[in-house]
């Protein structure tokens, strides 16, 4: 098996998520169990990531101003995971050399644009549940 | 080192996962079925309680024996991986199996998001991993 770079297992990742999306609000219609945030239910705060379930599946469901007002981030995953998923098939249609490992300096960078977002959306999820 | 992809890892957990919850499962549909007015009866409540000890005597024996002993599951052998000490490349041991395992409960905890950190981690580990000092390999 070929090895994957990292923005092409998220790509796939993520359309694993999206099928899931499509399918999420038939299973908990079916089953009544859906997926709460851990840290909301225990502390009632929420996490960087809340809405995010309810922006992808309102996404599917062809809402995508209620995806805006959930989570706004989801737009922006939405296209990394396209990006992912396109690169999967340029390389397996060989259009493109094997993936090479990013050196840490590069990294770096992207890890703090990874936390900067991540605290943007928290900002965001705290905002619309009211705490300021 | 030959890290077990995300893939893998998940379709090791779903495999002991629909192993052990079978029985109960099995005790569920029963006790529904048995049911009347919505209450479960005496019978049926027994029977879901019988199985759902079975189903977690499954999970003691596989995930925590099992997997601890030789770093194998059932899961993780079906799909050729095997979970084990970063240090020293050997099976854990069952309690600290056990240990691991509650250590998932920090993996969704934030998010979920400790289970999808194997994605990108260079190690692929997920926090439960980083804690225990485990990585789940190629067998």
């Amino acid at each position: 098996m070929r090895y994957y770079s990292v923005p092409e297992r998220l790509g796939v990742a993520g359309l694993g998520a999206a099928a899931a999306a499509f399918a999420y609000p038939s299973i908990v219609r079916v089953t009544g169990f859906g997926l709460p945030c851990p840290l909301r239910t225990l502390t009632g705060v929420p996490c960087p990531l809340c809405g995010m379930t309810t922006a992808a599946t309102s996404l599917a469901a062809g809402r995508p101003d209620a995806a805006l007002a959930a989570n706004p981030f989801l737009y922006g995953l939405a296209v990394l995971v396209l990006a992912g998923a396109g690169l999967v098939a340029v390389r397996g249609l060989g259009l493109t050399g094997p993936p090479r490992p990013w050196p840490a300096a590069g990294r770096r960078p992207f890890s703090w644009v990874v936390a900067g977002l991540a605290a943007a959306s928290w900002l965001y999820q705290l905002h619309r549940s009211d705490f300021f | 080192m030959n890290y077990a992809s995300w893939v893998q890892r998940v379709g090791g957990y779903l495999i002991d996962g629909i192993i052990a919850g079978i029985p109960s499962g099995l005790g569920a549909l029963i006790a529904a079925a048995t049911s009347t007015d919505g209450k479960f009866s005496v019978g049926g409540a027994l029977i879901y309680a019988l199985l759902g000890m079975v189903s977690f005597g499954l999970t003691i024996y596989n995930r925590w024996i099992l997997g601890g002993r030789t770093g194998q599951s059932w899961g993780r052998r079906a799909l050729n991986i095997r979970m084990v000490s970063e240090q020293t490349g050997q099976p854990i041991g069952a309690g600290m199996a056990f240990v691991r395992d509650l250590c998932h409960i920090l993996d969704s905890l934030a998010c979920y998001i400790g289970w999808l950190f194997p994605l990108w981690d260079a190690k692929r580990q997920t926090f439960a991993d980083k804690i225990m000092k485990t990585v789940v390999v190629a067998a």
